[in-house]
């Protein structure tokens, strides 16, 4: 069992303005949602003392600081930081990863108010181009055969998956309109004011059988925030806290083969999910709210059944009749994930799950929303488990 | 399957170039453990069920069965923009969840699905590569 729970809270979030490219830089989208986390909790700039983020880029080529990625150096540099004691950039494991290090840090006194963001940069043209002659390292097996459009790569466990248990489109439409349902309930998100229809996405265009553009999430410019301090403090601040009652980290393993396999993915994410039920003493029937990564639809089945809410096999049959509706057994991805979002790289996940056990949803709120579940990642890339609880004393 | 033009190249470092060397022989080879016979490919520096550092190469059949596959249809590969063509990952013959990318040739694209048995055949491009591929196994 891991010796954390509710020693730890996130005290506030903030987005920036996002859309499909900004006329705002990137480094001033994150002072709007670092500036925004900030204001909801009640405290100001010069009380950070701890910062943490996963600094990726969208593009293949070199990063330029506060265009297309902020990395801690610069912000450390142009945020103007005077009492900075902590800080972590991890390039494994999206934000999850970043977010299970900064809860470690602030339990341990290490950072009393520690900031994590995530910002993304949509660049210019062609998402996940691979322009390139020539194919080193493990792409050399791959790109030859016109195998490096990322879409392509996610597409083969999922390839398989619907060929083994018989899933359609039309099973995945039910979790896509959905999603989109809730997305319009999110002022936050791009997608806020466009609804799509079942019909909608049965004749989108495929990229890569069996995944269309709809099943992916758009590249946009936006950046996200959170401030965590530890319980005791959280108290007196001005937003309600969302306690942290444990967590669990997978992946980083290809088990093996050149390509992504579900028995790879299975592996990964299963192992993240048994860890995070040991780690915390709960199970999926204590789960009131789950928030769970969908850079690519169908990631959150696959996990729907490596947690335990449903068996193998069983995901895309399980989600339709209402049960991952708002007032169903399980509300899914309540603020439409990085498919209503953008591609934001697990803050959408993260952000939704805290202001959940806040009561903080609006019309998207889950009623009596106590336990909270954020899975931030890539079952094989890496990624995090998060559980966040309303009452410290869960 | 239309001809693919310029395809990146592989670049073999050397773990891998012993791989390379044989199919521009025309022939499969995967790397080998030779304390406990496990195939491993990617290669890797030391066994991954027993930790031996005694790796060899063994020839294999190039036959299989399509595990996974997709059907590229928007390509983001600089030289294989206009191309639409299937992707598999094939499980070889030799041990369970070995597996080997080829595209399928010698049939239409909407000829892949998983379990389809394939054979490995050979392609050559550039100068200096021979590619595996997999076509519709004969039987």
């Amino acid at each position: 069992m891991l010796n954390i729970r509710n020693e730890v809270a996130v005290v506030g979030t903030g987005w920036s303005d996002v859309s499909r490219h900004s006329e705002k830089n990137l480094s001033q989208l994150v002072v709007q949602a670092c500036g925004r986390a900030l204001d909801d909790a009640g405290l100001i700039w010069d009380q950070i003392d701890g910062i943490a983020t996963y600094p990726s880029t969208a593009g293949s080529g070199g990063s330029q600081e506060g265009v297309d990625s902020v990395g801690i150096a610069y912000f450390a540099r142009t945020m103007g930081l005077r009492h900075l004691r902590w800080y972590i950039s991890l390039d494994k494991g999206t934000v999850g990863h970043v977010l299970v290090a900064v809860i470690n840090a602030v339990a341990a006194g290490a950072s009393d108010y520690a900031v994590v963001w995530k910002a993304m940069h949509a660049p210019q043209g062609a998402f996940g181009r691979f322009a390139s002659s020539s194919a080193p390292g493990d792409s050399q097996f791959t790109a030859p055969y016109g195998l490096a459009n990322v879409v392509a790569t996610f597409a083969l466990p999922y390839s398989r998956y619907m060929s083994l248990y018989g899933m359609t489109r039309e099973h995945m439409a039910t979790f896509i309109v959905n999603n989109r349902k809730m997305t319009n309930l999110n002022p936050d998100a791009v997608f806020y004011t466009r609804p799509i229809t079942r019909e909608d996405y049965l004749n989108d265009k495929v990229v890569a059988d069996p995944i269309s553009v709809l099943d992916c999430d758009m590249p946009v410019d936006g950046a996200g925030a959170m401030v965590l301090t530890r319980a005791e403090r959280a108290k007196d601040l001005k937003q309600k806290p969302a306690f942290v009652i444990g967590y669990s980290n997978s992946g980083n393993d290809y088990v093996g083969a050149p390509v992504m396999t579900l028995d790879g993915f299975r592996e990964n994410s299963d192992r993240g999910a048994r860890v995070l039920w040991e780690n915390t003493g709960l199970g999926p029937k204590d789960v009131d709210m789950a928030s769970l990564y969908d850079g690519f639809s169908y990631f959150p089945l696959f996990w729907l059944e490596s947690l335990g809410f449903c068996k193998k096999g069983e995901a895309f049959e399980w989600i339709q009749g209402g049960r991952i509706e708002l007032g169903g057994e399980l509300p899914l991805n309540t603020g439409g994930g990085a498919l209503g979002m953008g591609r934001l790289h697990g803050m959408p996940q993260l952000i939704e799950a805290v202001r959940q056990v806040q009561g903080v949803a609006g019309p998207r709120q889950v009623d009596g929303c106590e336990v909270a579940l954020a899975h931030v990642g890539s079952a094989i890339h890496g990624s995090g488990l998060i559980l966040f609880g309303k009452e410290a004393d869960i | 399957m239309r001809q693919l033009v310029r395809r990146p190249l592989p670049v073999p470092s050397d773990l891998t170039q012993p791989f390379w060397d044989a199919t521009r022989e025309h022939r499969i080879v995967v790397q080998h453990c030779n304390t406990c016979s496990t195939f491993h490919h990617p290669p890797v520096p030391q066994c991954k069920s027993c930790r031996s550092v005694d790796l060899g190469w063994t020839q294999v059949s190039g036959k299989g069965e399509v595990h996974e596959y997709t059907i590229v249809r928007s390509s983001r590969v600089q030289g294989m923009e206009d191309s639409s063509y299937a992707v598999l990952a094939v499980e070889l013959d030799e041990q369970p969840g070995l597996l080997l990318v080829g595209n399928l040739v010698n049939a239409g694209i909407e000829a892949a699905r998983i379990g389809l048995r394939v054979e490995a055949t050979f392609e050559e491009i550039g100068e200096d590569f021979v590619l595996p591929q997999f076509r519709p196994a004969a039987s």
